[in-house]
Order: structure tokens, then sequence, then C-alpha cells
């Protein structure tokens, strides 16, 4: 089997895809994401964009968690290596349209990982019809007072009869608003920690579930991230992601750390995908603005060669971490280290295309700034850079937990 | 022998600054942001303090205490709201091309008009002078312009100038202005040394403001992370935290350090003030851009939203750094003179 060592070239499905996501991208991410930047608030869920970019079959699956089949053979089919590559692309247009996109988003994983085949279909099918309006997904780990330490999220969930009742706040959940359903994550005894989580499908609707707040960001402001309260939230039995009998030995948790295991290099292409984008601006202005010869075109030259390493290895790194899991090989490791490593190294990369622009580089229309704000984000979602370092700390030297 | 301490003029005025700041400042500053700059009550509360003129000769209707009051009000100011400063103080960074004037009655006259609140006076320091970027809605009557061989003034009064905003600064405005048409209204010819001291005393004046910026930034971020629990200990008690905060109150305190002395080597005329000013000002850039950077990542999610001040210092903090050319600019001037520059102590 060839490895990733031995041939780093993408398939013809892989370029095609890529071809679309970037035409889509000049045409369509590119400038509503400077516009929803502009206005603060993202596209309403009845944007025309939404309807044709899901009716080309391009939307969330294609763009940030692939769903498809394995190969029939079992041979792996390098859906997450595609799904990387193409992460990377959408946020080089922009990453907060991309995130907005119609599919089962973050909700994706959760459902894929821990739900029955039977929930699977009932929850992941709505998104391969086409024909029908747009539909979104989300995802609810974080709380007001829990969001790297999630062992201590305190939403309850009893069980009653043929129902679970969940009670709890949920907090910087992106797309819930517009959910058809989000993935949300519970405890059903907080004295068992990680032991007593369970995932649920709570759907768009159901009594008792109200989206309070969508937050002001600073960046990424094409998608709306909200927050909601649960209040006697009922929820039938069935929507338990694996039913009762997955959550002995703390499976509830291993799942969301495995769906973190496909999403981690996703977030980091999405940084990979900022920083070709800041570097390319930078790349253009020195052609066209800098001298010729000098000191200032040197510096800003070795900035570019920092630049270019630095996007180049962390995609690496993001690329290895998909390609092991492709592989079913662990990959926790792997993932931790590209979503350590990519997110600061691309706002370091944003810091110095400004510092090659100077002045020019503070005016919106030359759209640094607003990947100085978007990109600042990844270091914060899906775990911070602290928390990957714990992770990888732990694994490669024993650090003991905390707390 | 060496004395670090303040002045009492100036130790006053910081202290009067630091309760202006946290008084009238800090707690409104999302609201000028929102509505484009300090209020009438808050720029004469500003005017009276002389902060604009405190580094202008008392004949051009300034306070006369030199550069290092300027810096120490200025961090002082930024501490409660840096993103009116730039528009408020109406003389900023371009004191320093008028002080070094061959025509000191014409500089005069342009720094006069600044502090009476009647003329705008800009400094440009970047290379490409065609269009610069300035605080305000309109075009500045004045603009200096420095380039290597000296300095030059342009009158900008009817220079086109469109809206650019920075995505930060907002109460101080901000526009493009085109410099393409501008006449110029004299040129001279500046020796090396003092077009380094121009253009080193300008870049403290962002380096001061970034100083503030940066110290609100982390005071806030450690206070924050001395109280949330994660993992069973405040975040500020990771170790890993502990020692970035460290790191950053380091870098703070050392960059505070050198903008502080390259103004006493200002005001006490030493040879090649400007080059270790510029030099100052690229290690307050460095502590910004890190302090702010980590003021963000402490709160985590809560970082990057409104509901704190984390995210305003995060942006103002690269807006400030693009000022006047920016870090690459102060990188390139300083390449000009590092390899005959003398130690400023021991030569
Ligand atoms: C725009 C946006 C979108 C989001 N979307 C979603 C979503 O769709 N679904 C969802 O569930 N969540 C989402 N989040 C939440 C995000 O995952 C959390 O913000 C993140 O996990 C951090 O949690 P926190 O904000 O509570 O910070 P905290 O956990 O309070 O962390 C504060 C600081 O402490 C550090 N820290 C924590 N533990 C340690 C430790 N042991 N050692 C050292 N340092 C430590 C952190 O790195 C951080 O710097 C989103 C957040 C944002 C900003």
């Amino acid at each position: 089997m060839k490895t990733i060592e031995s041939t780093l070239e993408l398939d013809q499905r892989t370029r095609a895809v890529l071809e679309q996501v970037r035409n889509l991208g000049a045409s369509h991410l590119r400038p509503l994401g400077l516009q929803a930047d502009r206005a603060g608030a993202p596209l309403p869920p009845d944007h025309p964009f939404f309807e044709m970019v899901w009716r080309s079959g391009l939307a969330g699956g294609a763009l940030a968690a692939p769903e498809e089949e394995e190969g029939g053979d079992g041979a792996p089919n390098y859906r997450h290596v595609r799904g990387c590559v193409l992460a990377e692309e959408a946020s080089y247009w922009d990453r907060g349209v991309a995130v907005s996109l119609p599919g089962p988003g973050l909700g994706g994983p959760p459902v894929q990982l821990m739900g029955t085949p039977a929930q699977r279909e009932q929850f992941l099918s709505i998104f391969r019809d086409r024909t029908g309006p747009p539909l979104w997904a989300a995802f609810a780990m974080t709380e007001p007072g829990a969001g790297s330490d999630v062992a201590r999220i305190e939403t309850r969930c009893t069980k009653d009869g043929d129902h679970w009742v969940l009670n709890g706040t949920k907090m910087f959940s992106s797309n819930s608003k517009r959910a058809r359903w989000v993935a949300v994550f519970a405890t059903a005894d907080r004295a068992q920690g990680r032991a007593g989580h369970r995932a649920f499908v709570v759907e768009s609707g159901t009594p008792g579930f109200e989206v309070i707040r969508v937050e002001k960001k600073m960046g990424v402001r094409a998608y709306e991230t909200c927050t909601f309260v649960l209040q006697d939230c009922r929820v039938p039995a069935g929507n338990l992601l694996g039913g009762e009998e997955y959550y002995g030995e703390r499976r509830g948790f291993k799942g969301a750390m495995a769906s973190f295991n496909a999403t981690r290099p996703v977030i980091a292409a999405n940084a990979v995908g900022i920083a070709r984008a800041a570097a390319d601006i930078a790349r253009d202005f020195i052609h066209d603005e800098y001298p010729r010869t000098g000191t200032r075109r040197a510096l800003a030259l070795e900035r570019m060669v920092d630049m270019r390493r630095a996007i180049e290895r962390s995609r690496l790194l993001c690329l290895r971490a998909a390609w092991r899991l492709d592989r079913g090989e662990p990959n926790a490791l792997e993932s931790s280290l590209a979503k350590m490593h990519a997110p600061p190294v691309a706002l370091r990369a944003v810091s110095m295309a400004f510092d090659i622009l100077g002045e020019a580089g503070i005016r919106r229309d030359r759209l640094l700034e607003k990947l100085y704000r978007d990109v600042k984000v990844l270091d914060i979602v899906e775990g911070t850079q602290q928390v990957q370092r714990l992770i990888v700390a732990r694994r490669l030297v024993g650090l003991p937990s905390q707390g | 022998m060496i004395d670090f301490s303040l002045t009492d003029d100036i130790g006053a005025l910081e202290a009067e600054l630091l309760r202006f700041a946290s008084n009238q400042l800090r707690d409104r500053a999302r609201g000028f942001e929102a509505g484009g700059g300090w209020d009438a009550a808050t720029l004469k509360t500003f005017r009276a303090f002389g902060v604009a003129g405190v580094d202008a000769p008392e004949s051009w209707g300034g306070v006369d205490l030199g550069a290092l009051a300027k810096v120490v009000a200025l961090e002082a100011i930024s501490r409660g709201d840096a993103g009116g400063i730039v528009a408020a103080d109406t003389a900023g960074p371009a004191t320093a091309a008028a002080l070094v004037c061959p025509d000191q009655t014409l500089a005069a006259r342009v720094v006069t008009a600044a502090l009476a609140g009647e003329n705008r006076a800009a400094l440009v320091l970047a290379d490409q002078a065609d269009e610069a970027w300035m605080p305000g809605s309109t075009a500045p009557a004045w603009t200096w312009t420095s380039h290597s061989g000296g300095l030059r003034l342009l009158d900008t009064a009817g220079c086109a100038a469109t809206l650019a905003d920075a995505g930060a600064l907002h109460a101080s405005g901000g526009v493009a202005v085109d410099l393409s048409g501008a006449e110029t209204v004299a040129e001279w010819t500046l020796d090396p040394e003092t077009v380094a001291l121009l253009r080193g005393r300008a870049r403290l004046w962002p380096a001061a403001v970034l100083l503030g910026v940066a110290t609100a930034s982390l005071d806030y971020g450690m206070a924050y992370a001395r109280e949330r629990v994660v993992m069973g200990i405040p975040v500020a008690h990771h170790q890993g935290n502990a020692f970035a905060i460290a790191e950053a109150a380091g870098m703070i305190e050392a960059a505070r350090a050198s903008v502080r002395a390259a103004a006493v080597r200002i005001d006490q005329a030493m040879s090649w003030a400007g080059v270790w000013a510029t030099l100052a000002y690229l290690d307050a850039v460095d502590a910004a851009l890190h302090a702010t950077d980590l003021g963000v990542q402490l709160l985590g999610g809560h970082g990057y939203v409104e509901d704190h001040p984390a995210e305003k210092w995060f942006r103002e903090a690269r807006a400030l750094t693009q000022l006047l050319g920016g870090r690459q600019s102060a990188i390139a001037d300083a390449a000009e003179y590092v390899l005959d520059l003398p130690d400023p102590l021991l030569a």
C-alpha cells in the first residue's frame, strides 16, 4: 500500500471537488464572508446561496465532515484526508461561510461514531436528500462553566419512561439556531465524571429547547454561535446515541473524544487555509508594491520564507492525522499535534503578512485584518492549544491528569 | 547615577491619567467604539490634562515635559481606552517631525493649530507615500512625510479621504488619504541621525499606546484566570498558563523599560537615541501582540466574544502596530544603523 511518505499527490476525485470548492470560494465564499463580516451578522438560512450550494451537493458533507462509506474492498478511501484538503481550501476563501454551509457539520461525527445504524440512517440520511430546503445540524458540549473541562458539564439527563428529560444550558453551539437537530452531551450522574456522559439528538421544535442568545463574535461572523437552554426538554429514548447499552466503560466520553480525532485535523486544516490566504496577500503585495531590491524586500522575503515553511509543515501534520484515521490507525496524538501546532502558527503567519503590508494591511478591503480576527478562533474551538498540549504531553511523557 | 523614578511632575500626571482611564474610559470603551469617538465631556477632560502637547514647547501651546512624559501619559490613558486616543491626541506622533523641522516657525504654526484643535497634522513614515491610513473622517490639513534623506510638509487639506475601517480603533475613525496630488509646502534635507531621531521618536507614540493595551489585556486575563476553575484549579495555576503569563509580564516590563529609556535618551539629547526608540518600539509591538493574544486565550471562548474586552484589545494591538509603517519599516530602519550603533550605556 502506498503511504503518504511515498506519494503526496491528490487523486482525480479530490482534485475535481477541490476545483469546485475553489470556484465556489472565489465566486461566493470570499465575497459573502466579507459581507457578513461588515454586517456583523450571519447569512440568513433562506439566503439563496445556501439553496444553490445545497442543490449542488457540495455543502457540509464535502467540505467539513465527509460521510462517504468505506470502499467496498475494505481499502481506506481517504475521506478524512480529502476532508482536510477541502477544509483548507474552503477556509482559504472564508472559514466563516464554510462553517455556515448546510449539512451535519460538527453534529455529524458523534452520530456517525456513536449512533446505531438505525440512528445514523434516521439523522444523517436527511442530508442526502437535496430536493428539500437546506438543512443544518449542530454540536453542543460546551457550557458556561465547562469548556475545556468537558468532564464537568452540568446539563442533566434523567430517564423518565420512554423519554429522557434534559435540563441545562449550552453555550457557543455553532449553527444550533438553524439546526434540524443538535447533538447534545449531558450527564446522567455528575459524580461519575466522564463515565456519566450521554449523548442525545435533540430535534428542533422539541418543547423546552430554546435558543436564547446569539454571541457577538470578534470574527467568523458568517455563522451564528448560540447559547440555548434545555428546560425539562423531553427527548425520545431512541435519540440516546448508541442506546443505553453503549454507555458501559465511559463510552459516552470516549465517543466524544473519538469525534475530536476526526474534527481536530479539519480545524487545523482551516488554520492552514487562512495562513495560505494571508501568504498570498503578502506575496501579491510584494510583487506589486515593494522595491525590487534593498533591506525592506529582503526582510519581507525572509518572512515569506517563514510563512511558507509554517504552512507546509502544518498542512502535513493535518494530513498525517487524517491519513492515520482513514487507515483505521490510532490518531489521537497526531490530531492533537496538528491542532496544537497549526492555529498559533497561522496567527503568526497572518501577523507576518500584516508586517509586510504595513499600513495597507489595516484597511478592511484588503481582507487581512479580517483574517487576523477569524484565525484566532481556531486556537479555541475543539480544544484549545493548551488542551492539545496536555493531550500530547500525557501521551508522550505520561503527564498525570489533574482534577 | 542611574535612576528609574519619574519626576514629580510626570509621576503626578501618570497617577491622574490612570484615574481618568479607570474611572472615565475603561467601562465606557465599548460605547465609544460603537459611537465612533469619545464624547465631548471626555474630550474636554482629556484636553485639560494637556497630553497632546505634553512634549511640545510652551511657546507652541504645549507643556514641554518631554518625550518621557508623553509615553507615560499615553500608556496610562490607553489602559482605559486606546480606541479613541489616536484621534483625541490631535498632535500625535507628528510632533516628532515638527520638533526636528529646520523651519521652526512653520513647525510651530502646524503644532499650535493642532493643539488648539483647529487643524490636524499627520505623519507618514511608510515608504510608499501615495496613500496613508490616518485617524478621523477627513484628510488632515498638513501631513509630514519622512524619508531617508529628509522631511517634507504637504498641504493635504484638499486630499481625497475614503473611509478605511481598520477593524479596530473605531473611536478614532479612520481614512485612507490619497496623497498623490498633495502640494509640497516645504522640503528639507536632514542628516541621518536627525532622520533616525524623528522616526524613532514618532514610533514611541504607538509603542506607548501598545504598552497600555498590552497591560490592560494581561491584567484582565490574569484576573479572570485566577477566578475561573478548570480541571480542579484556577486557569492561572496550570503551569503552562502560569508560565505564559510570566512570559508576557516579562515582555511588557522589558518593553516598558526600553520605551521609557529611549524617551529619556531623547530628552537628554543622547546620540542615536532615535534608533534606540525604534528598537524599543519593536519590543512594544512584540509584547503587545503576545499579551493580547494570551489575553484572549486565557478566557477561552469567552475571550472571542464581546462580553469581555479581550477581543477589543486583540484587534487594537494589531491595528496599532500598523501605524507609521509598522514593524517591517522599523526593522528596516534599525538595520541601517545597527552595525555601528554604539552601546548606549557603556560607550
Ligand atoms: C466561535 C466559537 C464557536 C464554538 N462552537 C462550538 C460548538 O459548535 N459546540 C461546542 O460544544 N462548543 C463550541 N465552542 C466552544 C469551545 O469549544 C470552547 O470555548 C473551548 O473548548 C474552550 O472552553 P472555554 O471557553 O470554556 O474556556 P476554558 O475551558 O474556561 O479555558 C480557559 C483557558 O484555560 C485554558 N485551560 C483549560 N484547561 C487547562 C489546563 N488543564 N491546563 C492549561 N490550560 C488550561 C484554556 O486553554 C484557556 O486558555 C465554540 C467557541 C467559539 C468561540
